[in-house]
């Protein structure tokens, strides 16, 4: 018990960031809504046990974002994936889940389900848990919540167009190197692009961001490192991923340039990836899928070209896809590929509607913002007006 | 380097050459198959898109798609876009999906390609929840693609060639057919499952299989106009739900469909500010509407006079004729009104009446549409006729559809209400949430003139019936079938004057058409092919 009272300073500072109205978790009414420093409403609720599960409840019915703050003094945390289990209200706005202070216990199952997205303070010895965002200082967190926040709830007004030109950034030849991180924030709205996960699985890019003021959630290989392949070890990040994604309903992009997924040695990669697979194929979101650039094996159906009912393929017209790599080697010895190049283009598969358009780099933008944008139909007012 | 081969050596010069090859689309069969198009009496997909779409709001896709016709012993020839075009565009602002099949490329027959596009639209139509219209001129596949074992492949695409998922009750958007050339096959299929369909007459058909093959089978030539024109399906059949002089009269008919309908089966009608109140009298009705129950008149004149400024879209007109169905607005709220129509049999309701009825209730039902029911009718038709056509089949089908419909329903009882299609059409005992009646209706199990056959039938055989005899039964008859009975019991909500149709039906839509989407159950009744 004597505990508490240390880590409440950090949870303090914490929440005085994320509100500044209300410096203090002891002033924190319960079940009343508080707005953040970008005007978001939402609820907080400091976690001290068990007996805050109707709190929890009545901010979930709410259906505004919840910030649950965490510190090593919370008790009985092992409580809040069940309270998600078996709560009857619909989960329709963001639970973020904050580890304030060292050695933060958490539950180890909110890898794969609870909270949309855990931040933590980087030094606990609870290392276990992976976390979606991470901080030094509890103020720093607070920051990510925020900007977590601003991109989960939607603010149409921020369709600021993005800057420069994406031919500038992407090549037309598929050996030089270019910034994933770099096309992907071109595509998104300005400053809106949040990666979750970022230490690990480098190679992978999950985040999310806002495209014309829609939320959404961005899957992307990273040709830049070790070109693309993904290794199947970095699996589980993308389910995580794909939990966020289906539990707020986000329109999911993928963009790829990958030489495909590297098995190794873990004999469970392979079960793995069929769960991958499944999740990805029962989304009940859209699915627009961005081929920039070799598209290899299972990479293909990673990223959703194939198999994951996609509502929409696109292609730059550098990309190729094939099922193996063996031509891109050159392993006939002789310099000439085992497929003839036409084949394996991008422009190929869209001559037979497989990918259903062609886009220049620069139209990408405009033809993303379309299709997210989708369900939003133009000029429907209320029809009980 | 590897470079863009045949794209170009920069991005700009790449920008150039898609923008050629997306040119190169346009082109369609070519000039000369344009032009005979033309001679047909029939537009180009791309010019029917642009006759139903807001202008410049069209978003192609697939503009690369290129496909091949083969046909064995002659040279293989390009098909640009693959004989469909598809997209999505805007109709008076509001989103809509498109599909239109390319008769001047091998008779509209489609590529393996063309199939991709139209699923992906077809898809995205239904997931992001907009209307779907398809253009349909064609004949199948191409018969490269499904002669032989291959075609056992054809059922396996997401929507396959039944659009089975549409028969269901889960949330669907409007899919509406317009059938613009020689249609066999799939858009015939697709016809039947469709919320509305339109043809055009003498330009375009419906069949299964079109002449050759017919001429092939069973040894017959016959045209296609015999086969499945639009007289054969407006009057015979009443698959199509409008018939129009020519394509503009279809496509003007799709957008006064569209502009009734909400976007998806979850959400209702979009209600308008109408010009015309909601509590005009209609005094014209005492005039239109003769008190003896044996006289005729056009019920079509009475729905015009209740709906806003007289306008609405009646489907099916030519078929089944003693039987009216329309989309109108009555104050604003969009309606399915069902009427019965005295001038054609005495208004009886006959088995394809049954039939007509119960696939437009159930495309009401299906998007929240508040349906309108204005009853003036015999009974079902009997005779022999009926009977060879399986009656009892029909009017069980009906009821046990009629039953399951969740939409609100308000009742006009207008004059003769008899036998078992009183209680069919919109009576209580079919949900009917509003059931009142004009003064000069009457309900009865049979009319006065088949009860006195019935009852004085032996005195009749006798030879004994006098006409006094016979008058004092009928009055008698006359008297106690007054609908005032019923209303003094409570079995009727109240007994409402002719001119006062108009302003109690906006009434009792503000009260029921107001029920959210998400109070009726979801599993919706699906639509009957």
């Amino acid at each position: 018990m004597t505990v508490r009272p240390a880590y409440e300073a950090i949870s303090k500072r914490f929440i005085a960031e994320l509100i500044p109205s209300r410096p203090s978790p002891t002033e924190l009414a319960p079940g009343l809504p508080f707005h953040t420093g970008a005007n978001t409403v939402v609820n907080v609720i400091h976690w001290r046990g068990a007996e805050q599960i109707q709190e929890l409840e009545r901010c979930r019915r709410r259906k505004l974002p919840t910030v649950i703050v965490i510190d090593p003094g919370s008790r009985d945390t092992a409580w809040l994936p069940g309270a998600w289990l078996e709560s009857d209200a619909v989960l329709s706005a963001p639970v973020i889940a904050v580890a304030v202070g060292q050695e933060v216990s958490l539950p180890l199952d909110w890898a794969q389900a609870g909270p949309d997205i855990v931040a933590r303070q980087l030094g606990s010895m609870d290392q276990e848990i992976d976390a979606d965002l991470t901080a030094q200082t509890p103020e720093e967190l607070a920051a990510l919540v925020d900007r977590a926040l601003r991109v989960l709830t939607a603010d149409p007004a921020t369709t600021e167009p993005s800057s420069g030109r994406l031919s500038d950034l992407v090549p037309l030849d598929l050996e030089t190197s270019y910034s994933m991180d770099s096309v992907v924030e071109r595509l998104l709205d300005p400053g809106t692009i949040l990666e979750l996960r970022r230490p690990q699985a480098p190679e992978l890019l999950t985040a999310i961001g806002r495209c014309g003021g829609t939320p959404v959630a961005v899957l992307a290989s990273r040709p830049a490192v070790e070109r693309g392949w993904v290794h199947s070890v970095s699996l589980p990040r993308i389910q995580r991923f794909l939990s966020l994604v289906g539990n707020l309903r986000l329109p999911l992009v993928t963009v790829v340039d990958s030489l495909g997924v590297e098995w190794g040695k873990d004999p469970g990669a392979l079960e793995t990836m069929r769960d991958v697979l499944l999740q990805l194929q029962s989304l009940e979101v859209l699915k627009c899928s961005l081929l920039a650039g070799r598209v290899y094996g299972t990479a293909a159906a990673l990223f959703g070209a194939v198999s994951a009912r996609a509502d929409y393929i696109m292609a730059w017209p550098r990309a190729v896809v094939s099922r193996t790599m063996s031509d891109a080697s050159g392993e006939n010895g002789d310099g000439t590929s085992a497929f003839p190049a036409p084949e394996r283009s991008v422009m190929t598969a869209a001559r037979d509607a497989l990918v259903i358009e062609v886009v220049h780099p620069d139209e990408t933008r405009r033809v993303l913002l379309e299709i997210v944008n989708m369900t939003r139909s133009p000029g429907l007012e209320d029809p009980h007006d | 380097m590897q470079k863009l081969a045949g794209l170009g050596s920069t991005w700009d010069e790449v920008a150039q050459t898609l923008d050629t090859l997306r040119r190169e689309a346009l082109v369609m069969g070519g000039p000369a198959a344009v032009q005979k198009q033309h001679d047909r009496g029939r537009l180009t997909p791309r010019e029917r898109i642009d006759l139903l779409l807001d202008q410049d709001s069209f978003r192609e896709l697939g503009e690369l798609v290129v496909g091949t016709v083969v046909v064995p012993g002659r040279p293989d020839r390009p098909a640009p876009a693959d004989g469909i075009v598809v997209g999505w565009g805007t109709v008076n602002g509001r989103r809509v999906f498109v599909l239109a099949d390319d008769g001047t490329i091998a008779a509209g027959a489609r590529g393996l390609a063309a199939n991709h596009k139209s699923d992906v639209v077809s898809l995205l139509a239904t997931n992001s929840g907009f209307p779907l219209v398809w253009f349909a001129e064609s004949s199948v596949n191409r018969m490269q693609h499904v002669m032989g074992a291959q075609f056992a492949g054809e059922l396996e695409r997401p929507t396959g060639m039944m659009l089975p998922s549409r028969a269901n009750g889960g949330r669907v958007s409007p899919m509406i057919v317009a059938v613009s050339g020689q249609s066999v096959g799939r858009s015939s299929f697709a016809v039947t499952l469709s919320e509305f369909s339109t043809m055009v007459r003498g330009t375009s058909s419906m069949a299964l299989a079109g002449g050759s093959i017919v001429r092939a089978a069973v040894g017959r030539a016959v045209t296609q106009e015999e086969l499945g024109g639009a007289e054969m399906h407006g009057r015979i059949t009443g698959i199509a739900d409008f018939i129009g002089d020519s394509e503009s009269d279809s496509v003007h008919a799709i957008k006064r469909f569209l502009g009734l309908f909400p976007n998806h089966s979850a959400e209702p009608p979009r209600r308008i500010v109408s010009d015309d109140p909601g509590n005009r009298l209609c005094p014209e009705l005492y005039d239109i509407v003769p008190l003896l129950y044996r006289r005729a008149y056009d019920m079509r004149k009475v729905v015009k006079v209740i709906v806003d400024n007289g306008d609405f879209l009646e489907v099916k007109r030519d078929f089944a004729r003693s039987m009216i169905c329309a989309y109108a607005r009555i104050d604003g709220w969009a309606v399915g009104i069902v009427a019965n129509n005295p001038l054609f049999a005495a208004g009886a309701v006959e088995p394809s009446g049954m039939q007509k009825l119960l696939r437009f209730v159930q495309v009401c039902n299906r998007y929240n549409m508040p349906l309108v029911f204005l009853q003036d009718q015999p009974g079902v038709m009997v005779g022999p006729d009926v009977e060879a056509q399986g009656v009892f089949r029909h009017v069980q089908r009906l009821s046990a559809g009629l039953r399951r419909l969740t939409t609100p329903i308000i009742t006009v009882l207008v004059r003769k209400n008899y036998g078992f299609s009183y209680m069919l059409l919109g009576s209580r005992w079919t949900g009917g949430d509003s059931v009142v009646a004009w003064p000069s209706a009457s309900i009865s199990l049979a009319g006065p003139e088949a009860g006195i056959a019935t009852v004085l039938a032996n005195e009749e055989r006798a030879g004994t019936l006098t006409d006094e005899r016979r008058s004092v039964v009928l009055q008698a008859y006359l008297d106690e079938a007054q609908a005032k009975h019923a209303a003094h019991d409570g079995r009727l909500d109240d007994i409402i004057e002719p001119d006062q149709t108009r302003r109690h039906i906006s009434r009792q839509l503000e009260v029921f058409a107001r029920r959210r989407p998400d109070t009726i159950t979801s599993a919706k009744p699906g639509i009957d092919p």
